[in-house]
């Protein structure tokens, strides 16, 4: 009797310090490439995968990881690509190859879920450093565009002064600017050099602009057609001024990943392993109680003689089961509030909802299980055959009510397994009313309460069958 | 009445106390139903195509204590679930208390108890919490139930133990306790099933005289038993053989059918052929048995008053008489033979014909 209490506990507690929700991290085998190398890639290489893997060690030679990994020493390959950059420049992707052999269903997504993250991380950095380099560029940039634009403004006022000589000088300098800031943009990289054509076209035009005030000693006209050509560049050097530096300013980090997703957990508690599996945990342990201890029961009675007793005693059946049910089910609540009293006590799992709602639930499935308990105990042939439903009846929890699998991860069949068992039921509720504050759908409540009255027919339907005069 | 019950118009010339109660039930008919506690008229019963009892017809007065002797495998058990109503019977009629024991009403089950032959008790229950779920069983509430408690594990001299495991106790201590559960609630009737079996002679002696005594208050027990000699201990005796009564009637009624009268052994200094006749030819002497070393076997009619006749009878004609008195022949030998006439005649009352020579 005492095992009955404790053991649930214990299992509890071993459960409760013993389970582990991260995985343990992945060993791996890190394949370098032969020969020379950028160092500092590798060694960007190492920090990211570093982050995820547990390396064991790092070789050159592929064949040799691949026969570790086939036998099972490290859980994954990692084979880094000779020269990523020759490939980038190439226009392909540079390949990191990641062999896995996990045969855990479960787990089969831990290793490429690390390698994508391994590869967005990296394709982060490279692009970071990119970014980084293009910062002195740009700033470099920006004080050719000032240069520039002071130039064609000193240039206009020589113009205005009627100093032609000044103003193509000055005109010529700036054209000097904008070809120096083609230069730096072209080696920034691609996206600055998407620049050039059009600084090419500003080239152009200050070097008309330059022969029409060479020319300008003769044509008046010409001359003022110099006038508005200068104020239009300068106001779109201008502008491009104005793009860079809002540019410059801008860290490489935001550039690279632009949008970032902060997620915010608002639910009362964040439950840790023990706290979460808590309901469920409760819910199996009831309904494996009860049945156990109803199943065992009457099998026992029945086989002694103890059932013709009954027959002649001047009781009912329909007392009798009354009696049974009470005595069962005020144990399986007794073992029960224990348990509730370690779980709130010890590991204080908290119990937000109404403890009205949480005793219904708690007494529904009892009651439910003890009837099933009962059923099995008048079905079963012999005390064993007692105990092997019971156990079939814990193994239908176990994978089932919502432990191995979440029961919405479940499909047909599984699914009607799930809802023939009263803890999958009590385990919804429980954690409802438990973790969430809430009362727990109205509709289970209605299940349980259901299905233990029609257990209870059923049981003083075989009750009646089994003293049946024969 | 198709089995062996004694036939009292046979027996007419025996004035004797057991007769008159014979004739009592003769007139059966005549008895009040009530006074009659078990009526049970041709039962038959058969498992499936197995027939286990066959026309079986038995009936038990108040106050009386029946025992229901046979091997195993006679249908002793099977009789008791029938009178119980755990069975149905397949044929025949059977009232207990009145009723039909499938249809037992509440008020007659209360005054029932039944001891089954196997084993009821809970064995992680003490003594006392065994019996107090008994007493529950019964109805009894709490107070009378403590004191009723203690009365019967006084009776069943388990008091001492009364607060050890059922497991902790030996076989035979949880036989009195089975016992005691059955009478907590002080029935009218009880049926037990082989309530001494695997018992020693000395505790099989004092469930017995806790039988009599509850007999002596006016209750009715209905005992089966495989212990031929316990016979002794009952009002009336059925033998069962093969799922029916072969014989049945007072314990030394049975001695007498199966013998044909009383026994008396002679002992004499030497044997003599004048001996033999003188003693054949007394009156009320059935048989004579002799055997060299001058001892006699006579069965007669009855052997109280044949005794100091016979003796005379012997001294006249000369012969000296060492030793004369009624023998009493075991039940086990009674038994033996009533069952050995069974299978040769298939007749019963065989026994008993000879009485009318
Ligand atoms: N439920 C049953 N189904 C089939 N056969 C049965 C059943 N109960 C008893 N029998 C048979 O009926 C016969 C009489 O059984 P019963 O138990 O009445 O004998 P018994 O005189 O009580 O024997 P014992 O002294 O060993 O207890 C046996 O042959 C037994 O096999
Ligand atoms: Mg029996």
């Amino acid at each position: 009797m005492l095992s009955l209490i404790f053991g649930p506990l214990v299992i509890m507690i071993a459960f409760g310090l013993g389970s582990n929700i991260t995985y343990p991290t992945p060993r791996a085998i890190v394949v370098t490439p032969p020969g020379p190398a950028d160092q500092a890639l590798m060694q960007d290489y190492r920090d990211q995968i570093q982050k995820y893997l547990r390396v064991a060690e790092y070789t050159s030679d592929g064949e040799y990881a691949r026969r570790q990994l086939a036998r099972n020493a490290v859980d994954t390959v990692v084979i880094l690509p000779p020269d990523p950059y020759e490939a980038i420049s190439r226009g392909q992707h540079a390949e990191i190859q990641v062999l896995y052999n996990e045969i855990d269903p479960t787990r089969s997504w831990v290793i490429p879920d690390y390698a994508s993250s391994v590869e967005s991380e990296i394709n982060r950095q490279i692009l970071m450093q990119g970014a980084e380099r293009q910062r002195p560029a740009l700033q470099a940039a920006s004080q050719q565009l000032d240069a520039a634009i002071r130039a064609l403004d000193a240039a206009d006022a020589a113009r205005l002064g009627n100093n032609r000589d000044e103003a193509l000088q000055r005109v010529r300098e700036a054209r000097q600017s904008v070809a120096g800031l083609r230069d730096i943009l072209d080696t920034a990289g691609p996206e600055a050099g998407a620049l050039s054509p059009t600084l090419g076209l500003i080239q152009e035009r200050l070097r008309d602009d330059e022969e029409r005030l060479g020319e300008s000693e003769q044509s008046l006209t010409a001359q003022a057609t110099v006038q508005p050509d200068i104020a239009s560049m300068r106001g779109r050097l201008q502008s491009l001024k104005e793009t860079v530096d809002r540019l410059t300013p801008v860290r490489a980090e935001v550039l690279v990943s632009p949008v970032k997703v902060r997620s915010q957990y608002v639910a009362p508690l964040r439950p840790d392993v023990i706290t979460f599996f808590a309901p469920a945990m409760l819910a199996l342990l009831i309904q494996h109680t009860a049945v156990s201890l109803g199943s065992l029961s009457m099998v026992r009675e029945r086989l002694a003689d103890t059932f013709e007793l009954y027959m002649v005693a001047p009781i009912s059946n329909f007392q009798m089961l009354i009696g049974k049910y009470v005595a069962n089910t005020v144990f399986t609540l007794a073992m029960t509030g224990a348990l509730v009293g370690v779980l709130v006590g010890f590991f204080g799992v908290p119990i937000f909802g109404d403890a009205w709602r949480m005793g219904l639930t708690l007494l529904l499935l009892t009651l439910t299980s003890v009837g099933l308990g009962f059923a099995i105990s008048l079905l079963a042939s012999s005390e064993r055959q007692a105990v092997q439903f019971a156990m079939l009846l814990l193994l239908g929890i176990v994978f089932f009510s919502g432990f191995a699998l979440p029961v919405d991860a479940l499909r047909q069949p599984a699914l009607s397994f799930s809802y023939a068992m009263p803890a999958t039921y009590g385990a919804d509720l429980l954690q409802d009313v438990m973790l969430r504050g809430l009362p727990g759908r109205e509709l289970f409540i209605l299940v349980l309460g259901a299905l233990s009255l029609v257990l209870f027919l059923v049981c003083l339907w075989l009750l009646r069958w089994r003293t049946h005069a024969g | 009445m198709s089995n062996v019950q004694l036939d009292s118009e046979q027996q007419a010339g025996v004035p004797d106390a057991a007769l008159a109660a014979e004739s009592d039930s003769r007139k059966r008919e005549a008895v009040s139903p009530t006074e009659l506690v078990i009526d049970a008229r041709n039962l038959e019963k058969s498992f499936g195509e197995t027939p286990v009892l066959r026309d079986l017809s038995l009936q038990v007065r108040k106050g009386e204590i029946y025992g229901l002797i046979g091997p195993s495998g006679s249908g002793k058990s099977t009789t008791v679930h029938l009178l119980c109503g755990h069975l149905e019977p397949s044929g025949g009629e059977v009232t207990v208390l009145g009723e039909a024991p499938t249809r037992f009403s509440r008020r007659t089950r209360r005054r029932i108890g039944y001891m089954p032959q196997g084993f009821i008790l809970n064995l992680d229950l003490t003594v006392r919490q065994n019996l107090s779920f008994a007493a529950g069983l019964y109805g009894l509430w709490w107070w009378p139930a403590r004191k009723r408690i203690r009365e019967v594990l006084k009776l069943v001299e388990l008091g001492r133990a009364r607060r050890q495991k059922a497991r902790s106790i030996s076989g035979g201590m949880q036989r009195r306790l089975a016992l005691a559960a059955a009478i907590v609630h002080d029935p009218w009737l009880l049926f037990a099933d082989e309530p001494t079996a695997n018992l020693d002679p000395i505790l099989r002696t004092k469930l017995w005289d806790h039988f009599r005594g509850m007999s002596a208050e006016g209750r009715t027990l209905f005992i089966t038993t495989q212990y031929i000699d316990e016979a002794e201990n009952c009002d009336r005796v059925g033998l069962m053989y093969d799922g029916t009564l072969i014989a049945e009637g007072r314990p030394e009624e049975l001695r007498r059918s199966a013998f044909g009268g009383d026994i008396v052994d002679i002992q004499l200094e030497s044997a003599s052929t004048q001996c033999v006749d003188a003693v054949a030819t007394a009156p009320g002497v059935l048989d004579v048995e002799a055997w060299r070393d001058g001892r006699l076997r006579l069965t007669v009619e009855d052997a109280d008053r044949a005794v100091p006749m016979l003796v005379s009878s012997l001294e006249q004609v000369g012969a000296t008489v060492v030793s004369a008195a009624p023998y009493q022949p075991t039940f086990d030998s009674v038994f033996i033979r009533l069952i050995e006439e069974h299978g040769r005649s298939r007749t019963p009352l065989g026994g008993l014909r000879r009485i009318e020579l």
